[in-house]
């Protein structure tokens, strides 16, 4: 998986590509570790086609960690991960544009 | 202590090795020192006696005599404790210096000492060594006349020997003792030696020969006794290597490959034989008749080793080579039948069961030749039950017996599982039986099983039963599942390894694009799979040392199936609480999201633990 990463002043953009499975979580942990300064947290998911529940866990750690910070904004997502969002009731925990 | 103990030990003659002999050249070599040495004991005595002024010798000689004597019976009897009887020319020194030490007693004491001249020869008699008993009998009899001769010179006078010597008229006056008057007497020494040793020493030598001849047919017939037992116990040892060997040769013979017809998917077939002594007389075989058609056999022989060996080799043979060309099982036991009755003189008959599956139709022909009825699994009805027909009579019992076909339609899913009399009557140490009921049971209790881990489960469920008790029958089974037509399978096998997370999911991604399915499916299995294998990965095995087994089926329902099998611990991920989707981000836990996600996307998921293994099934339908 690819992790891109921009930030202008308190604002992360983080794009994903390719998949977040069990094994790309762990790169993707590592790059997101330190969020001390940001404001806004945004994923850029138009290239990622795909998420198991280890994205998810950490989709949901950056949101209890943005809601005390700032404010966190998914972006781009496809069907099949809106899908899951659904299922899982992420929907309605996530900022989805 | 202890080495006064193992001396017992020789006494007792217990052989340890295969050089029996030798061993009891050892055993007899004690025997003669400790007599050695118990003669030494005597001398002790002895020499007190003379001390006493008992023997009316000379003591000095005596006391000479006594000494000597004391040395040539402890230094090697001592000598032949110290080497535990080993040696090869021990024997030698031990005989003579007896013989020596005997003949200078008989010298000197001649008067008491008339039964020392056979000892040398019982004792040679221990040795079974024909050559060593004469060699002994002849040196004892020349050592003996020795001291015979030397006796007229010195030591104890036999006044007998006077007999028949001293002229007539002699008068004799007893100042001290009888004895010393006759001694007294000149007489020709010439004659007196001749009446000694025609009248004396010759009838002794007489009643000696008759002695050392009993003791040289002792030690000739026990070599022989020993030489034949050895000739015994190396054709016993014989037998068992062939013995050995046929049970290599039989075990060859039954399939033992599987499975045995890779390329057909149809079936999954699998069987075990395992027979009560090195050779038994049950068997099964697995044959294709043609592409479409699938011949499996179960028997049984009557009576066990060597000869219901033989039988089971020639049964099975005729089996599968008259079914091959009759194509009809009826007809098929019909001939072989006749061909097993003709010259059949030992009585020995065979139970057998013989079945004929169309793989393309489900059509089952079979016929029963007295045998165990086999059980069937209705995929429909999700249960074993016994397959009961009226049996024909076994095989190579009576000439001309029409046997009856007999045809039942089975399903893609269904099984049938044959097995022997070794099964239903295993016996256990109360003289339970295993039984044809909890054979059932069992079945029923494990129907996710593949054939393969159905037979080693119920083997190992009659073991348990059985416990310590020794097999007493040949224990064989066999599981036919037919899983029909248009099935497409596949198995592979993973290291429970989060790493190899890719290899699985490609595994999977391949079947589903050969059945044609929708990008979005396919997703959606990608992510089943990858939840249910992370689990299993991380969680099954406690030292990262196990496999997890995945099998994809299709069949023409158009079901898509993934089964994850894994041994490590007994799991129900199934039985994992919920999370509830409708809190908020604060208050949602991290957890249990996986199997939540895959119960959501896939149209049935199961789980079972069998075998001591856990199944985990998903199921999807394709459009």
């Amino acid at each position: 998986m690819k992790i891109g990463k921009e930030q202008n002043g308190d604002t992360l953009i983080i794009s994903l590509e390719g998949r977040l499975d069990t094994n790309t979580a762990l790169d993707l942990e590592n790059e997101i570790k330190d969020l001390m300064e940001i404001k806004t947290l945004v994923f850029d998911l138009e290239k990622l086609d795909y998420i198991s529940s280890s994205g998810l866990r950490i989709l949901l750690s950056c949101q209890k960690k943005m809601n005390i910070q700032g404010k966190m904004i998914i972006r781009n997502v496809c069907d099949e991960i809106k899908e899951i969002f659904d299922i899982t009731g992420f929907s309605d925990i996530l900022t989805i544009e | 202590m202890e080495k006064f103990k193992n001396l017992f030990v020789e006494f007792k003659s217990i052989f340890v090795t295969e050089n029996v002999l030798e061993e009891n050249e050892r055993h007899a070599n004690i025997v003669t020192a400790t007599t050695m040495f118990n003669l030494f004991s005597f001398c002790i005595l002895t020499y007190l006696l003379t001390t006493l002024n008992v023997f009316k010798v000379d003591p000095i000689m005596m006391k000479i005599v006594i000494i000597t004597s004391m040395l040539l019976l402890a230094i090697p009897a001592l000598i032949c404790f110290a080497l535990k009887g080993r040696g090869k020319n021990l024997k030698l020194v031990l005989f003579m210096c007896l013989t020596t030490m005997l003949a200078m007693a008989d010298c000197i004491l001649k008067y008491n000492a008339t039964l020392v001249m056979v000892i040398p020869i019982v004792l040679a008699a221990r040795y079974y060594n024909r050559k060593f008993t004469v060699g002994v009998a002849v040196i004892t009899a020349i050592l003996f006349a020795l001291s015979t001769y030397l006796n007229v010179y010195v030591g104890k006078q036999d006044i007998n020997s006077y007999n028949l010597i001293i002229p007539e008229g002699t008068v004799f006056t007893v100042n001290s003792t009888l004895r010393d008057a006759v001694t007294s007497v000149q007489v020709d020494e010439i004659e007196r030696i001749k009446n000694i040793f025609i009248h004396f020493f010759l009838p002794k030598l007489f009643l000696y020969n008759i002695i050392a001849f009993a003791c040289i047919q002792i030690s000739q017939s026990g070599k022989k006794m020993i030489k034949h037992q050895q000739e015994i116990s190396k054709k016993g040892v014989r037998i068992e290597t062939e013995l050995n060997l046929a049970n290599t040769i039989q075990k060859n013979m039954l399939p033992s490959i599987f499975p045995p017809f890779p390329e057909h998917k149809e079936i999954d077939i699998y069987a075990l034989m395992v027979p009560a002594k090195e050779v038994g007389g049950d068997f099964y075989d697995m044959f294709l008749i043609d592409d479409n058609h699938l011949g499996f056999v179960m028997a049984d022989v009557s009576g066990k080793g060597i000869p219901a060996a033989l039988v089971m080799m020639i049964s099975k043979i005729l089996i599968k080579n008259v079914t091959n060309v009759e194509k009809d099982v009826g007809n098929a036991f019909n001939r072989v039948n006749n061909m097993l009755c003709d010259g059949n003189k030992a009585g020995i008959f065979v139970t057998a069961w013989l079945g004929i599956l169309n793989l393309e139709t489900g059509v089952l022909e079979f016929v029963n030749a007295g045998h165990n009825p086999p059980l069937l699994f209705s995929k429909s009805q999700k249960q074993f039950t016994y397959l009961r027909t009226k049996p024909n009579m076994v095989l190579a019992g009576i000439e001309n017996t029409n046997y009856q076909k007999h045809e039942i339609k089975i399903e893609p899913g269904d099984r049938i599982f044959l097995y022997t009399d070794g099964v239903v009557e295993a016996t256990n140490s109360i003289n339970q039986l295993y039984g044809e009921e909890r054979l059932l049971n069992f079945l029923n209790s494990n129907t996710e099983l593949n054939a393969n881990d159905t037979i080693i489960a119920v083997k190992k469920d009659i073991d348990k039963f059985v416990g310590n008790v020794e097999q007493f029958d040949d224990i064989t089974m066999l599981e036919v599942i037919y899983k029909g037509n248009d099935l497409s399978v596949a198995e592979k096998s993973f290291k429970a390894d989060i790493r190899e997370l890719n290899n699985v999911q490609a595994f999977i991604q391949h079947a589903l694009k050969k059945c044609n399915c929708d990008n979005k499916t396919i997703m959606q299995m990608n992510l089943a799979t990858e939840e249910i294998f992370v689990n299993i990965a991380n969680y099954a095995y406690s030292n990262e040392n196990g496999d997890c087994n995945v099998i994809i089926s299709f069949d023409q329902d158009k079901t898509f199936k993934i089964r994850f099998e894994d041994k490590g611990v007994q799991f129900n991920p199934l039985e994992r609480r919920e999370p509830d989707v409708s809190l908020s981000a604060d208050e949602r836990e991290i957890g249990g999201l996986g199997i939540f996600i895959t119960k959501k996307i896939v149209d049935n998921i199961e789980y079972h633990y069998e075998g001591e293994k856990n199944i985990l099934e998903l199921t999807k339908i394709i459009n």
